[in-house]
């Protein structure tokens, strides 16, 4: 079914994630050693999920006027970037389960899951590298500058979300928290992809800082709704265990703002349920901050400001793309910030 | 006992804070995300978001990251703000809700009007009977007539929203105070050139009270004017 | 620092000080504070003592009803009762089994015309419920009460109407919600505006609250217009239905006072002013109505007076001059009306006495708290330092008005049923020579006894370190002279803010009170003509008493009692007497002539009928005289059970907690300067939680609820 203005993001994200997977499959390495390292590989790759991030690619690029063919490799990349870090995510996070299966290192363990992560990362360059030999090197050189930037992004955001739970830090404001989501999630989520589309679909001619606004909030709003599922989600869509994030102790909008609205003596008790090991932390502790956190509106309070970022989103998509001819691509992209807080 | 007698601590402030006036955020108005408690989520969540951005951006340019082109950049964080603080889709959302507001003050005063007939005196009657009575609307209705055919002695107002003539009307059924009456139904809307004519049937036993109906658009379904019926009993 | 605690003394035993004890002896505070309360008498409570009589009955100083906006009171008595930890399978094992929703308070309307009927307003029910262990900040914000006075109003409509919008709610039950989308609202206004008027109305007042609750579209101008149609559409509506619709009047009434203290609150810019509500304090409520625009229906409501009712609000207990601050009385129905959580009223299942003292009592004993009863102070001696330094406590003088038999400590509670209880009386046996003065008729409790068996010192840095006087009002005169002297402040302080005597009559009678003829449930109703303003049904508690012959009903009634400012000598014993003789006549008239309109079928000809009354001990008597005097009936006129008034102007000479005038020296109660600042549990709870930050920073005043308030 082709994509029309009246495609819904679903739709859309359904077309665009079948042609990646299509073409992520022939990236695969295949062969020996299946077991230990191929087939762990392709594991997540094959497991689904929603392929936003390379959606979002495919469509900022042929808004600014690439062919599907031309941007398919940057799309394989990022979703190949993706699953890797995933992995990584997963072990950093003690995560149980994954798209509604066990983790990678639950099944195989770390180590063989790491070495399987780090392959997926270094493949993820390949396709693009590959599909760009066309642009000319200038061009190669900008994508690549562009990687390295979303992954320095990345690390850093991933160590302040890593170093904060190590520290048991919690005198953290909202601004920290967006900050780390801009770093941790957003390069990656929105930024990188939208910045490489409008990159290749122009050429090279985009000011791709003028994207950033949109990105940042579209990015923004996509981890708290994000956070917010993991906490009130549906198991089934959702795909991770429910309150996973709280287990893990996960630095999320809701936490900060249940410490905002706390007493001194309640913060005490909250820094102390944060501080337990992972498998120390009682049910009981988990639910109490979890109900803690519906009690006090903090889950309402986050989901209205993902509704502030996803307006604010709308907004910069106006100003910034407004010059840009009206295609089914375009529609798509003006969809997504009220499908991100909207998704269940 | 030779130690320093027990005293009691200094403390930071002796007072309630009565003043919670930044609770209402005036339009326009700048607020610290500290001093925010009572904004929204939405209206902090764009404002964080443009105040994290703007200090990335700031962040970025100093590590000469950024590919500017020159000169293409210069409008990010100039305009959007201001207009935009507190919207969620924006427009349209405000656009709905002055529908609302202008809806409401239009019942206050529907509502209103209905009192003004039931205060003694406050009104002049019109007492003949009409067999069919014709009378045009109250001024601002023009380009509309009603038309009455009642045994009983009754006074209709009508009350048309500015630009309603325009629009392709219907009528609701017309409600008593009262929820035992019947309603008065059938009101008919017609058309005649530029003119719009309203008939309304009134049976002999129809009991005696004010009915009230909405004269509503076909096309949005919005509100277009309001309708009373005085039936005063023979 | 040493490490040896501060010991603290806390002078009474009454809400307030039960809350700074509380507070002073968290476990968080590692035992840094030694408390010691010293209690006149042989009951802790102050106002809010009971005590168990023959057959076990409670014996009220008066009637105590909780709100549902109690958020101190509820969060430390919820604390004490998790602390106290009782066995599940107890009657009262935790908070909410002594402490029920009360959904439905009356209005009585007083006819001109001799008749008389009441009202029952309905207020559904708030999130969570009182004490919940949050208080989002989001609560007490002006927007918020902008948007919860147009919930009110709504509420206010769909009760006088129930039967009208009903359909439309049961179609939509989340009607309410603010959720729904601008579109579906218009729908909805379409679709009820065929149902009536008053639908119209809720639906108007609906819109207006969406407004009121927009981010976008919140501003002054436009919601002062919104009220001011509002308004101008409620006045006609009243002069239209005045002579035809009681209902429809007394609706508007309500309604009318919500959109004038909306009005009126614009107008003054309370909203943004540095002194809050305080700003319009020295006005009366009434005249303060009146100013915006109130109409004259509306100020002589029995709506408004049942709100004066419920505070004593008159000066001298005269019923002709009311007087209550307009700041102090807006916030405390902003705080009622808007932000109570859970059920509006919350009515106790036993005693006061026994469902908060006692409890409190076991909980900080267990922490180490000591009592002394039969301690009433009668001086605080200042240091003699130059005027320029600020003074200490240097002595306390007690009267020590009974010893216990070999020192024990006395032991103050007795079991009811399995549940610890206060006696209406003093453990007579624990006292040496306790027969002889219970023959003599000693009362511990009262200002005109002065019963002593040894006089007591107690010296700074040896027996004490920090004083927190948290005695009544009415008591500090008597024991703090030297402060008074010393300070202008505190001498103004007990001449500007007021108390009055108070009586009550409790009532068990042999009929329920659907035989009476009380058509409607179980209330809590104020403004029935005659000495006793207010009623309360407490049939619920008469299964805890044991009665030979068990009663069907149970009745509080209480009221204002007119008396002078002055108190006469220590040694006037004619006073008391003279009053508890004037209740008794004035009982029986009330039962004989004004009981009737709301029991019609308690009286017959002859008057009352006598044989309702139930006697504790079983006894059948045939006279009024006995009847009535086997009833409980009760003056409160020792100056600590005076109720505490908040007339217009004396708010700001009130003392804070947090003032500094003595260095060791902190108060308590509701007569202090504590955030709310009018006489009730909430505030002495408050007050009592300031005092404990004032001598140990703890809790933070950001997390008593409602100190921080416009």
């Amino acid at each position: 079914m082709p994509i029309t203005s009246d495609s819904t993001v679903a739709e859309v994200l359904d077309d665009y994630g079948k042609i990646t997977r299509a073409e992520l499959k022939n990236w695969l390495p295949k062969g020996d050693p299946e077991d230990y390292l191929y087939g762990p590989m392709s594991d997540y790759p094959m497991r689904g999920g929603r392929m936003f991030r390379p959606s979002l690619c495919i469509a900022t690029a042929k808004v600014f006027g690439a062919s599907l063919e031309q941007v398919i490799p940057a799309a394989v990349s990022i979703e190949l970037l993706h699953n890797a870090l995933l992995i990584h995510d997963d072990i950093e996070d003690e995560s149980d389960e994954r798209r509604g299966k066990p983790t990678l290192h639950k099944k195989i363990g770390t180590p063989l899951a790491l070495n399987a992560g780090d392959s997926l990362a270094f493949l993820s360059l390949r396709p693009i590298i590959r599909g760009s030999a066309s642009m000319g090197s200038d061009s190669i050189v900008r994508i690549l500058e562009e990687f390295d930037q979303m992954a320095q992004q990345t690390a850093e955001g991933q160590a302040l979300d890593l170093g904060w739970r190590r520290d048991n830090h919690i005198e953290l404001c909202e601004a920290d928290y967006l900050k780390m989501v801009l770093k941790k999630t957003c390069w990656l989520t929105t930024l990188f992809p939208i910045r490489l589309g409008a990159l290749i679909g122009s050429g090279g001619r985009a000011n791709l800082d003028s994207l950033f606004n949109f990105a940042f909030f579209l990015g923004a709003a996509f981890q708290i709704q994000d956070d917010v599922l993991n906490l009130i989600g549906n198991h089934e869509r959702y795909g991770k265990e429910l309150g996973g994030d709280l287990l893990e102790g996960k630095r999320t909008l809701m936490l900060v703002n249940l410490l905002e609205l706390s007493s001194s003596s309640e913060r005490v008790r909250i820094k102390a349920i944060l501080d337990t090991p992972r498998d120390a932390r009682s049910d009981a502790s988990v639910s109490w901050l979890r109900s803690a956190m519906i009690e006090r509106g903090c889950i309402e309070y986050a989901k209205e400001l993902a509704h502030g970022l996803a307006g604010a989103a709308s907004h910069e998509f106006d100003k910034t793309f407004k010059e840009l001819p009206e295609s089914s691509d375009k529609a798509f992209l003006s969809k997504l910030p009220s499908w991100v807080i909207e998704r269940s | 006992m030779t130690e320093q007698a027990w005293k009691r601590p200094a403390l930071e402030r002796t007072k309630p804070h009565r003043q919670l006036a930044a609770n209402i955020s005036l339009t326009g108005s700048q607020q610290s995300p500290k001093a925010s408690h009572a904004m929204t989520g939405a209206a902090k969540g764009a404002q964080l978001g443009y105040e994290v951005s703007e200090e990335q951006m700031e962040e970025g340019k100093a590590q000469a990251r950024f590919h500017d082109i020159p000169g293409a950049a210069s409008d990010l964080f100039g305009s959007g703000f201001s207009d935009l603080k507190g919207t969620v889709s924006s427009e349209n959302f405000l656009a709905l809700s002055e529908r609302v507001m202008k809806d409401t003050l239009l019942w206050v005063e529907f509502v209103a009007r209905s009192v003004q007939w039931q205060m003694p005196g406050s009104k002049s009657e019109s007492n003949e009977t009409s067999k069919s009575a014709e009378q045009t609307a109250p001024a601002g209705g023009g380009g509309f007539t009603t038309e009455v055919s009642s045994l009983q002695p009754v006074e209709v107002t009508f009350q048309p929203h500015p630009g309603a003539e325009s629009r392709s009307l219907g009528v609701h059924d017309l409600r008593g105070l009262d929820a035992e009456s019947p309603a008065i139904t059938g009101v008919e809307v017609t058309r005649d050139g530029d003119q719009w004519r309203l008939r309304i049937g009134i049976g002999q036993s129809q009991p005696p009270g004010l009915y009230t109906g909405i004269v509503f658009d076909r096309e949005d379904g919005a509100i277009r004017g309001s309708l009373s019926v005085a039936v005063k009993g023979g | 620092m040493t490490s040896e605690p501060t010991k603290v003394a806390i002078i009474g035993g009454g809400c307030s000080a039960m809350a700074t004890a509380f507070d002073l002896t968290r476990p968080e505070l590692e035992g840094q504070y030694q408390v010691t309360i010293f209690q006149q008498g042989f009951r802790l409570g102050g106002k809010g003592a009971s005590g168990r009589g023959p057959g076990d009955r409670i014996e009220e100083h008066g009637l105590h009803i909780f709100m549902g906006f109690y958020e101190n009171a509820f969060r430390l008595i919820r604390e004490c009762y998790r602390e106290l930890d009782r066995p599940s399978t107890s009657r009262f094992s935790d908070w909410d089994d002594v402490f029920k929703p009360d959904r439905l308070t009356g209005v009585k309307d007083d006819h001109h015309d001799g008749t008389a009927s009441h009202w029952l307003t309905w207020f559904p029910p708030g999130a969570g419920t009182p004490g919940d262990p949050d208080a989002p900040p989001r609560m007490f914000s002006a927007s918020e009460y902008m948007a919860r006075g147009f919930q009110l109003l709504e509420a206010t409509l769909l009760s006088a109407r129930r039967d009208e919008v009903l359909d439309a709610k049961e179609e939509n039950p989340e009607g309410l919600s603010p959720s729904s989308t601008p579109i579906e609202q218009v729908s909805r206004i379409f679709r009820l505006g065929q149902l009536g008027s008053i639908a119209v109305a809720v639906e108007a007042v609906h819109a207006a609250r969406l407004i009121a609750e927009s981010p976008t579209l919140i501003s002054f101008p436009v919601l002062a217009k919104v009220v001011d149609m509002l308004s101008e559409f409620v006045n006609r509506r009243v002069h239209a239905l005045v002579s035809r619709d009681t209902e429809m009047k007394r609706l508007f009434e309500l309604i009318d006072l919500t959109l004038t203290a909306m009005r009126g609150s614009l107008q003054d810019g309370l909203i943004s002013h540095p002194d809050g509500f305080d700003a319009i304090s020295d006005l009366d409520w009434r005249e303060w109505l009146k100013k915006h625009g109130a109409t004259e229906l509306t100020l002589n409501s029995s709506f408004l007076d049942t709100l004066y009712n419920i505070a004593f609000s008159y000066e001298q207990g005269d019923l002709r001059r009311p007087n209550a601050g307009a700041g102090e009385a807006l916030r405390c129905a902003v705080r009622a009306f808007l932000t109570y959580r859970g059920s509006f009223f919350y009515k106790m299942q036993t005693g006061m006495g026994d469902a908060v003292f006692a409890p409190f009592y076991e909980v900080l004993r267990r922490r180490g708290v000591r009592f002394e009863f039969f301690h009433r102070l009668r001086n605080l001696q200042l240091s003699t330092a130059l005027s320029s330094q600020t003074p200490s406590i240097e002595e306390m003088h007690f009267d020590v008005q009974a010893r216990c038999k070999d020192g024990h400590d006395y032991l103050p509670l007795v079991d009811v049923d399995g549940i610890p209880c206060w006696p209406s009386e003093p453990l007579w046996d624990q006292l040496l020579d306790g027969r002889e003065s219970k023959d003599k008729g000693v009362d511990f409790e009262s200002h005109w006894d002065a019963t002593t068996v040894e006089n007591l010192r107690l010296k700074v840095g040896e027996d004490f370190d920090a004083v927190v006087l948290a005695v009544g009002l009415g008591e500090v005169p008597f024991v703090a002279g030297e402060l008074l002297e010393r300070f202008p402040h505190w001498k103004r302080m007990t001449e500007k803010v007021k108390t009055v005597a108070t009586k009550a009559f409790q009532v068990w009678v042999s009929e329920d009170i659907e035989a009476l003829g009380w058509r409607d449930d179980s209330v809590n109703l104020t403004g029935i003509p005659g000495p006793y303003e207010t009623w309360a049904d407490m049939t619920h508690l008469i299964a805890h008493e044991s009665f030979p012959k068990e009663p069907k009903s149970l009745a509080y009634f209480c009221s204002s009692l007119i008396t002078p400012d002055e108190l006469p000598a220590q040694d006037d014993f004619e006073y008391k007497a003279s009053y508890e003789a004037a209740i008794v006549v004035d009982s029986q008239r009330y039962l004989n002539e004004n009981i009737g309109t709301v029991w019609p079928n308690a009286v017959d000809e002859n008057g009352f009928r006598w044989a309702l009354l139930v006697d504790p001990d079983g006894e059948e008597y045939q006279d009024p005289e006995s009847s009535l005097r086997s009833q409980y009936i009760r003056v409160n006129l020792n100056p600590t059970d005076r109720y505490v008034l908040f007339t217009a102007g004396s708010s700001k000479h009130r003392i804070s907690p947090l003032d500094y005038d003595v260095s060791n020296m902190t108060v308590a109660g509701d007569w202090t300067d504590a955030g709310l600042n009018v006489g009730c549990v909430e505030a002495a709870m408050m007050s009592g939680r300031v005092a404990a930050h004032a001598i140990s920073t703890y809790p933070a005043l950001e997390d008593i609820p409602g100190f921080d308030h416009p």
